[in-house]
C-alpha cells in the first residue's frame, strides 16, 4: 500500500521534484560549504586557494573582543533560557487553567511571535531611553542598555516560544491522568508534582534548549537593546561583516554555522533515541 | 437498615445553559452492582463525576456512606474511579501506577509490596509490574486500571465505560470477570455505559438514563418485561412498538384497537378512548395455526434462531423470533399477540 | 477543587506586559509626538504626513516588492520540496526534512556572509566564472549590491520557513485521497487542484505569511547584501532610531504602519482558513 502511494505521488508531482530538491538543497549548503572550505585557505584574499592552513582559526582564538561577545551572548542565552522556560511553563499552564479571557491570553502568547523583530528592537529601544531618561532625572542615577536589557527584550519572545511548546505538550495530556491522580489519593499540588511535570519534563527542557538557541542567534533585538560597551556575538558579528570579507570572518562563519549543525543534529539524535 | 453507599438527592446540574442533570434521585445500596445506561450525553457521566469529586452539584446532595460530600475534594473520598481511558501514567511503571494510591495515603512500604501483588494478582497481572502502560495491550491495561482504584479499598468502584475500548470478545471475557471480582469482594459498583447488553448482563440492577433523567431503575429483568416508556422499550432491547386507541378497560387490562393490527390486549393502565403505544418484543410473538394473518416478508437468521419480519393482512409489520426458523419468505402464517406479554407504554 | 489561574498567569504576563506591549504602546504614542521633544510637546500628527516623503515610499516600495518575489519564489521551489520530502520513506524523510530546516537554527548574519563571499566582487563566483572562462580575467559580474543580490539572501534566509510549514501540512496529509479522486475520474492534475492544494492551503497560507512579514521589516539581507545605496522599510526604520539626528516619530509611525501590514496580514490568513496554529 505504502509503496505504491509513494509511486502514485512520484508520477504526480512529476520527476521534477528530484531536481527541484537536489537544486533547492545546493543552493542552501553550497554557499556555506564554500566558505567553510575557504576559512582554512592560506590567503588574505579571501576567495583564492592558496594552501591549506589554520591560522584564521588561531587568530579568532586570540581575538579579544570575540571571545567577550562569546561570553555575552552565553550569559544572555542562559538567563533568556531560565527565565523563559519558568515564566512560559508557568503561562502554558495558568491558560490551561483560565477559564475567561481565553482570546485575549491567545494573543498575548502569539504577539511576540508575529511581531516584527525590527519592531520588538525599536520599541524596546524607545521603551529604554524613555524609562532610564526618567530615571535619572527623578534619582540622579544613569542607567544603561547593556546585557540587562538584551535578556529582558529576549526573554519577552522566547516566554511566547516555550509556552506554544509546552501548551502543546500539556493539551496531548488527558485531563484524566490529573483527575486520576486526585481520585488516587493525591492532593492538587502532588498530583502536579508527581504526574503533570513529569510529563511535562521533555517539553519543558525543550523548550529551554529552543530559548537558549533563539537567544544565542538573535541579532536584531539585541542590536538594539545591547548598547555600546557589552555586544552579544551576533551584534559584534555584525560589526565585523559590515566591514566586508575578511578570512577572519570566514573562520567565524563557519563555526557559527558547524556549531548549529552539531546541536540540531545531537538534539535531533536524542529525540529519536527516546 | 444502614446507609445506601452512594445516594443522591434532586441532583441538578446544568453546563453552558444545558441541563445536563436534572433531578437526579439515586440510591446505591452496599455492595450492590448498579449500571446507569443510556445513550451517550444522557448525563451518565456527568452522575459518576459527581460522586467521584470532579464536579459539583448546582442543587442537590451527594451523599457517600451517609455523609454529605458537599465540598470533599476527590483526594478525600473514599471511592475510586476506574476512567474510560484508564488513564494509566505513561510514565511510571505498572507497580507504581497500583502503588500510586497507597504512597498518597502514607502506607508503609513492606504494606504497599504486598498489597499491590494482591492487587495484581486478583486481576491476574502477576510479573507485569516492570512493564509501562505502553507495553501492555489494551485489556492489560484495563486490569491494571481495575487493579489501581481496588487497592485502596474503596467502599464504592466508579467505571466510567470501562470496557469501551475493547474489542468484542475480550468485552465479554472481562465483563465475567469485573462481575465475578465484584462479587468476591463485595464493593460497591457503579457501572456506567451505553451498551445495554453489558449492564443487563451484568448488575443487580440497572438506571436507564435520558436527557439528565433516570427514567427508569431497577433488575434487568423488570426492566426487559415491563418497560414504563417507548425510551426504554427501544433502548433496553429490539421491540415492535404499535400504536392504537383504547376500547376498553378490564383492571390490570385494557383491549385496543391497534392500527394496522386489530384488536390487541395488553398490560398497563390506560383511560378508555385514549391513544396509547403498546410494546411487545419479538421472542413474545406467538407463530400460531390461527390469529392474525400475515405473509414474511423477509427472514434474518443470526445463528441462534431467525427473525422473520412479518406483514399483517392488516397492514402493519411486525419483528418475530423464533428459534426453529422453517419460513421462507412469502409463506402465509398467522401470529398472536399473548396478553401478559403486551406492555402499554407511559409515553 | 479550585484552581486558580492567575497566580500562575501573574508572573509571565508582568514580563510580557512590561517588556513587550509596554514598548508597542509607546510606540504608537509617540507616533502622535513631535521630532526630537518626546514628552514635552503636545501631541501632533505631524509624522503622519512624512508617509508620503518619496524617500519612504520608495523603500516601501521596494519592500513590498522584495516580500512578495520572496515569497513567490519560496512558493514555487520550497512547497513542492516540502511535498516531495513528505511522501520519501521514512528515514530519507528525517534526513531530508532536517537537511533543510537546519538552516532555520543557524546564525543568519553567518548564513548571508556566505553570500557576501559567493557575491563580491572577485569572489568566490567571480573566480569560477573567470576560471571556466564565462568571465574575462579581472572582470566582475558585480552582483553585490543589486536587489537580485538581496533577493537571494531573503530567499536563502527564509526558504527554510516556508518549507517548514507546507511540510507541517503535507506530513498530516492522507495521500489515499489522491487515489481515491483518480479513482473516482479524476485526472492528476485535477486531483492536484481539488485535494491536494485545498488540503496543503493552512500550511501555504502559514509559510508565505512567515516568509512575508519578517522580509517586509528586514534590514539585515538588504544593508550586507544591497548595499548603502538602496533602502528598504528596514533600513529607513532602523536609521530612524540608530542615525543622528534620530526621528522617533518617524520611526514610531514606520513601525505602526508595519505592524498594521502584519495585522492585516494575519487577518488575511485567518479569512483563508489558515492560522498559526496550522504550523504550531
Amino acid at each position: 500500500m505504502r509503496s505504491r502511494d509513494v509511486a502514485r505521488a512520484d508520477r504526480l508531482i512529476a520527476p521534477l521534484a528530484w531536481g527541484n530538491a537536489g537544486l533547492v538543497l545546493a543552493f542552501l549548503y553550497l554557499p556555506v560549504v564554500v566558505l567553510a572550505v575557504f576559512s582554512f585557505s592560506d590567503s588574505r584574499y579571501a576567495a583564492v586557494w592558496n594552501g591549506f592552513t589554520t591560522r584564521w582559526y588561531g587568530e579568532l582564538a586570540r581575538d579579544v573582543a570575540v571571545g567577550r561577545a562569546l561570553a555575552n551572548s552565553a550569559l544572555v542565552a542562559a538567563c533568556t533560557a531560565v527565565v523563559a522556560t519558568v515564566l512560559g511553563t508557568l503561562l502554558a499552564l495558568g491558560m490551561a487553567r483560565a477559564t475567561r479571557g481565553r482570546a485575549a491570553l491567545e494573543g498575548a502568547v502569539v504577539a511576540p511571535v508575529v511581531v516584527p523583530d525590527v519592531v520588538q528592537g525599536v520599541s524596546l529601544l524607545l521603551f529604554f531611553s524613555l524609562l532610564f531618561g526618567l530615571v535619572t532625572r527623578l534619582t540622579g542615577a544613569r542607567p544603561t542598555l547593556g546585557l540587562p536589557t538584551v535578556i529582558a527584550g529576549h526573554g519577552a519572545f522566547a516566554i511566547s516560544y516555550v509556552a506554544l511548546l509546552v501548551r502543546a505538550r500539556l493539551a496531548q495530556l488527558p485531563p484524566s491522568l490529573e483527575e486520576a491522580a486526585l481520585d488516587l489519593g493525591a492532593t492538587p499540588r502532588a498530583a502536579f508534582r508527581r504526574v503533570t511535570l513529569p510529563l511535562l519534563g521533555p517539553a519543558v527542557l525543550g523548550g529551554a534548549l529552543l530559548a537558549f538557541t533563539l537567544s544565542f542567534d538573535e541579532f536584531v533585538i539585541a542590536f538594539f537593546t545591547s548598547g555600546d560597551r557589552a555586544p552579544t556575538l551576533p551584534v559584534h558579528v555584525w560589526s565585523m561583516v559590515r566591514r566586508g570579507v575578511t578570512p577572519e570572518m570566514n573562520a567565524l562563519s563557519a563555526l557559527l554555522v558547524a556549531g548549529s549543525i552539531v546541536l540540531v543534529s545531537l538534539s535531533a539524535l536524542l529525540q529519536r533515541s527516546k | 437498615m444502614s446507609a445506601p453507599a452512594v445516594e443522591l438527592r434532586s441532583v441538578s446540574r446544568s453546563r453552558g445553559g444545558r441541563l445536563v442533570l436534572d433531578g437526579v434521585d439515586l440510591a446505591v445500596a452496599a455492595g450492590e452492582f448498579l449500571a446507569l445506561l443510556g445513550p451517550s450525553g444522557c448525563g451518565k457521566t456527568t452522575t459518576l463525576r459527581l460522586v467521584a469529586g470532579f464536579d459539583a452539584p448546582d442543587a442537590g446532595a451527594v451523599l457517600i456512606d451517609g455523609r454529605d460530600v458537599r465540598g470533599v475534594p476527590p483526594y478525600r473520598r473514599d471511592v475510586n474511579t476506574v476512567f474510560q481511558d484508564y488513564a494509566l501514567f505513561p510514565h511510571l511503571d505498572v507497580f507504581a501506577n497500583v502503588a500510586f494510591g497507597l504512597e498518597t495515603a502514607a502506607v508503609p512500604r513492606a504494606e504497599i509490596r504486598t498489597r499491590v501483588d494482591e492487587a495484581l494478582a486478583l486481576v491476574r497481572l502477576e510479573g507485569l509490574e516492570r512493564r509501562r502502560p505502553s507495553q501492555l495491550s489494551g485489556g492489560q491495561q484495563q486490569r491494571v486500571a481495575v487493579a489501581r482504584a481496588l487497592v485502596r479499598r474503596p467502599s464504592v468502584l466508579l467505571l466510567d465505560e470501562p470496557l469501551g475500548a475493547l474489542d468484542l470478545q475480550l468485552r465479554r471475557r472481562m465483563q465475567e470477570e469485573l462481575r465475578a471480582l465484584q462479587r468476591r469482594l463485595g464493593t460497591t459498583f457503579v457501572y456506567v455505559t451505553h451498551d445495554q447488553e453489558e449492564a443487563l448482563g451484568m448488575a443487580d440492577r440497572v438506571g436507564v438514563m435520558d436527557a439528565g433523567r433516570i427514567v427508569q431503575i431497577g433488575a434487568p429483568r423488570d426492566l426487559y418485561a415491563r418497560p414504563v416508556s417507548r425510551f426504554v422499550a427501544e433502548f433496553i432491547g429490539e421491540t415492535n412498538l404499535l400504536e392504537g386507541v383504547v376500547r376498553a378497560v378490564d383492571g390490570e387490562r385494557v383491549a385496543v384497537d391497534v392500527d394496522g393490527v386489530g384488536a390487541v390486549v395488553a398490560e398497563g393502565a390506560a383511560a378508555a378512548g385514549v391513544r396509547v403505544a403498546l410494546a411487545v418484543r419479538p421472542e413474545h410473538v406467538v407463530l400460531a395455526d390461527d390469529g392474525l394473518p400475515g405473509v414474511v416478508d423477509d427472514v434474518v437468521w443470526n445463528g441462534a434462531g431467525v427473525r422473520y419480519r412479518v406483514r399483517l393482512a392488516a397492514g402493519a409489520a411486525l419483528a418475530v423470533r423464533d428459534a426453529r426458523g422453517a419460513l421462507g419468505v412469502g409463506a402465509a402464517v398467522h401470529v398472536r399477540l399473548p396478553a401478559t406479554d403486551v406492555r402499554v407504554l407511559a409515553g | 477543587m479550585t484552581r486558580r489561574a492567575w497566580p500562575l498567569l501573574a508572573p509571565p504576563l508582568v514580563w510580557l506586559g512590561v517588556f513587550a506591549f509596554a514598548p508597542l504602546v509607546f510606540v504608537l504614542l509617540l507616533a502622535f509626538a513631535q521630532r526630537g521633544r518626546p514628552f514635552e510637546t503636545e501631541f501632533s500628527a505631524a509624522a503622519w504626513g512624512r508617509l508620503l516623503d518619496p524617500a519612504w515610499l520608495t523603500a516601501f516600495r521596494r519592500s513590498a516588492v522584495l516580500a512578495t518575489a520572496t515569497t513567490a519564489i519560496c512558493l514555487l521551489c520550497g512547497a513542492p520540496l516540502a511535498v516531495f520530502i513528505a511522501r520519501r520513506p521514512p528515514r530519507l524523510r528525517r534526513a531530508l526534512y532536517l537537511a533543510v530546516v537546519l538552516p532555520l537554527w543557524a546564525n543568519s548574519l553567518a548564513l548571508t556572509y556566505a553570500w557576501m563571499f559567493v557575491l563580491r566582487p572577485s569572489g568566490f563566483l567571480d573566480q569560477v566564472a573567470q576560471g571556466l572562462g564565462l568571465l574575462a580575467p579581472r572582470d566582475t559580474f558585480a552582483l553585490l549590491g543589486t536587489p537580485g543580490a538581496v533577493l537571494v539572501g531573503t530567499v536563502y534566509a527564509y526558504l527554510p520557513f516556508m518549507v517548514y510549514a507546507v511540510y507541517t501540512s503535507a506530513e498530516r496529509l492522507d495521500w489515499r485521497l489522491v487515489d481515491a479522486a483518480e479513482d473516482l475520474g479524476a485526472t492528476r492534475a485535477t486531483a492536484l487542484r481539488r485535494v491536494v492544494l485545498p488540503l496543503l492551503r493552512p500550511g501555504l497560507l502559514a509559510g508565505s505569511i512567515l516568509v512575508f512579514v519578517p522580509v517586509l521589516g528586514a534590514f539585515v539581507v538588504p544593508d550586507l547584501l544591497g548595499g548603502a545605496k538602496t533602502a528598504y522599510l528596514g533600513n529607513v526604520l532602523r536609521d530612524c532610531f540608530q542615525h543622528e539626528p534620530s526621528d522617533w516619530p518617524l520611526g514610531c509611525v514606520l513601525s505602526v504602519v508595519l505592524l498594521l501590514l502584519v495585522a492585516g496580514a494575519l487577518r488575511l490568513l485567518a479569512r483563508l482558513g489558515g492560522g498559526i496554529d496550522a504550523i504550531a
